[in-house]
């Protein structure tokens, strides 16, 4: 790669313009691109595990159906950006069953917060309201990545995230407004996933290593660190509103920047989950491979060629 | 004016059963069909087939609507709040799913006879009966069209395949009868106008329908005629895997039946 | 890609009069199964009331032009760039009487 190339390709990304899949690009730049989509990917559908549980025992007729299009929608969004990032990957010979065989063989990233348990129904509707407010802090900042495709299918993943948004919040209010049982498992659903949610954005800057070449080339715009208070200036206030307790003693707003201060949410536990050590991921996985495994001769039936299709 | 207010007592008491019974069914199929969400073979088959679960679920909630002003209970009471002698699925859609080749066949075999159930509906007397089958119709083309793709599919796609396919028609046949089991209120419905005819006698035109869809791709149908089940669905009677859906579906609403959800 | 598997590119009218635009791709087996399973892909919403289904191996790509470079002098007959001074022949004949400058 010579360094006229390099430099060409840096102006363009200065210059704000964006990169399509067949455009040339340096080989870290694929590679950087790749570790982030996979990685999304990859979360879209171990997100869908904790979830897909509470598909059988959603309370109502409504609540099924909306759970069930929810999650539906999450799998939707790994299928999009699986197909983003085979494209990518194609000139590495890296295609969407390699991933997925990555991920169960527990090589493969993704995000932490989805290796907690969701034991109770209150779990389900904050994980729609906060995870995936969450996720939609870092899926707008990326936007206006440098990476074309990518940012393209990012504008529908966004729109239903909104709704999911709109169905968690809907299922949060609920119960706040309900009996005192319902309240009380709401609490503790809220304080069980308060960490995982700060934990969500990212270690802070200093911590983490692969992002300067992520921001020069404009593949990521915002670092952890901002969006995790663009996070808490919309959610801290709506939370305390629906009269909920933040576990965190030390959480308050400094009135000069109105940024949120925060108590240290255990970084160690962040790594700890990063590498493996998650409360359900090894579950998740072995389900995810048994699945798998009893599928092949599905896999086998669609590589048979038919004279009858 | 609530469904079937024209119908003597004894009419309304069977609309109610019909309803129900078609009710039941979707919900229990939907419930079966959305079990495989984030595990379905194919990542797009996935999204596809969570579609279907959710026109089955909707199907469900269609049929409970009408039914709501008849019984005085919401539609989520009547899914979420009887006991399994009052369930009126038939057998063969409670049972579990098996694997993808049992899933596939069981519900291609249900669609059909859905099919016939709400082409008889289009003639029925009461608009509210022909509406909500015209709804339910427009959505089920699609299930017909997605279930014969994966049975030509699976039927052709190699020895095991058609192995697991074969074993799936004999045991989706062995019980499909269920669907059309007669019931004394059909012929109230019939006497009353509803109906044009007893909806168990749909099951010729189902034997045939399925023989014709089964056999171009080379599978042996067992005969419908001499199988006995041993429990029928469409009676209440029920079996363990009944329970435990009933249970699994309940759990948090039964926790509270009188709260918002 | 996965050997069973092709990559099919769909396309999608939102509404009536308006052309095709791409909506994404899927992976699968045949034509068929694509068409079938792209209706719940992307028109699950009602985005679409037609869709056209292709394999992406059918789609021919050409790199045909370069925005940064701007529009060729020697073409400009093909744009309304290409006429502008005819605005100055019409003062020969008093001006263009344009009926919107009555």
């Amino acid at each position: 790669m010579s360094e006229e190339r390099l430099a060409a390709f840096e102006a363009k990304i200065a210059r704000g313009e964006l990169i399509e899949a067949g455009d040339w690009m340096p080989d870290e730049y694929r590679r950087q691109c790749l570790r982030l989509i996979v990685t999304h990917a990859n979360s879209e559908l171990m997100g869908a595990l904790p979830e897909r549980e509470w598909i059988p025992r959603a309370p109502g007729l409504q609540r099924k159906l909306s759970v069930l299009s929810k999650v539906q929608d999450e799998i939707g969004h790994a299928q999009m950006i699986y197909r983003v990032a085979e494209d990518l990957g194609r000139p590495l010979g890296i295609t969407r069953e390699h991933m997925l065989e990555d991920l169960i063989a527990g090589k493969a990233k993704f995000h932490n917060v989805f290796t907690y348990p969701a034991p109770t129904w209150a779990d389900v509707g904050v994980i729609a309201w906060l995870v995936d407010g969450a996720a939609l802090e870092t899926q707008g900042a990326l936007l206006r990545t440098s990476y074309a495709p990518y940012a393209r299918i990012l504008r529908r993943v966004c729109a239903e995230e909104a709704i999911h948004l709109k169905h968690g919040e809907d299922i949060v209010l609920t119960l706040a407004a309900g009996t005192r049982v319902q309240r009380a498992m709401l609490q503790d659903a809220l304080t069980r996933w308060w960490q995982p949610l700060l934990h969500f954005f990212g270690p802070p800057d200093e911590q983490s290593p692969n992002t300067e070449l992520t921001f020069r080339w404009r593949i990521r715009l915002m670092t952890n660190e901002q969006l995790r208070q663009s996070f808490l200036r919309k959610y801290v206030p709506k939370v305390q509103a629906l009269g909920l307790a933040i576990p965190d003693a030390e959480l308050r707003q400094d009135p000069a920047t109105g940024d949120w201060l925060y108590g240290d949410p255990d970084w160690n536990e962040f790594w700890r989950v990063v590498k493996g050590g998650g409360a359900r991921t090894e579950d998740r996985l072995r389900l995810r491979r048994m699945t798998r495994e009893q599928q092949l001769w599905v896999r086998d039936a669609m590589a048979t060629p038919t004279s009858a299709a | 004016m609530p469904i079937g207010h024209e119908l003597s007592g004894e009419g309304r008491a069977a609309l109610g059963e019909y309803l129900l019974l078609m009710a039941d069914d979707e919900l229990v199929l939907g419930h079966r069909d959305s079990e495989w969400c984030a595990f379905a073979p194919l990542i797009e088959e996935d999204i596809a087939f969570a579609s279907i679960a959710q026109d089955e679920i909707s199907h469900a909630a269609l049929w409970y609507e009408l039914i709501e002003s008849m019984r005085g209970l919401s539609r989520d009471q009547l899914a979420f709040g009887r006991r399994e002698s009052e369930m009126r699925n038939a057998t063969l859609l409670e049972r579990e799913n098996g694997d993808w080749a049992f899933t596939v066949v069981r519900h291609y075999v249900y669609d059909i006879a859905d099919d016939l159930r709400t082409e008889q509906l289009l003639h029925a007397n009461e608009p509210l009966l022909r509406s909500v089958a015209q709804r339910i119709r427009r959505e089920e083309r699609y299930h017909l069209e997605h279930g014969a793709m994966w049975l030509g599919r699976l039927a052709h796609g190699g020895a095991e395949a058609h192995r697991r396919t074969q074993h799936a028609v004999d045991r989706v046949l062995a019980e499909s009868r269920g669907l059309f089991h007669p019931l004394a209120w059909e012929q109230v419905l019939v006497k009353e106008g509803v109906l044009p005819d007893r909806p168990s006698r749909l099951l010729r035109a189902f034997v045939e329908r399925v023989h014709a869809a089964l056999g171009e791709h080379g599978l042996q149908i067992p005969s419908l005629a001499e199988k006995r089940e041993s429990r029928c669905g469409r009676i209440g009677h029920h079996g363990p895997e009944l329970a435990s859906l009933l249970q699994t579906m309940g759990e948090v609403w039964r926790s509270d039946p009188a709260a918002t959800w | 890609m996965s050997q069973e598997m092709a990559v099919y590119e769909v396309f999608g009218r939102e509404r009536k009069g308006e052309p095709h635009k791409h909506a994404g791709s899927l992976l699968a087996c045949d034509a068929d199964m694509a068409v079938l399973l792209a209706q719940e892909l992307f028109c699950r919403r009602k985005e679409y009331v037609q869709i056209w289904v292709v394999p992406r191996d059918a789609v021919r790509q050409a790199p045909v032009g370069d925005a940064a470079l701007g529009p060729e002098p020697r073409r400009l007959y093909r744009s309304g760039e290409g006429y502008r001074e005819t605005v100055d022949k019409w003062k020969r004949f008093g001006g263009d009487r344009r009926a919107d400058r009555a």
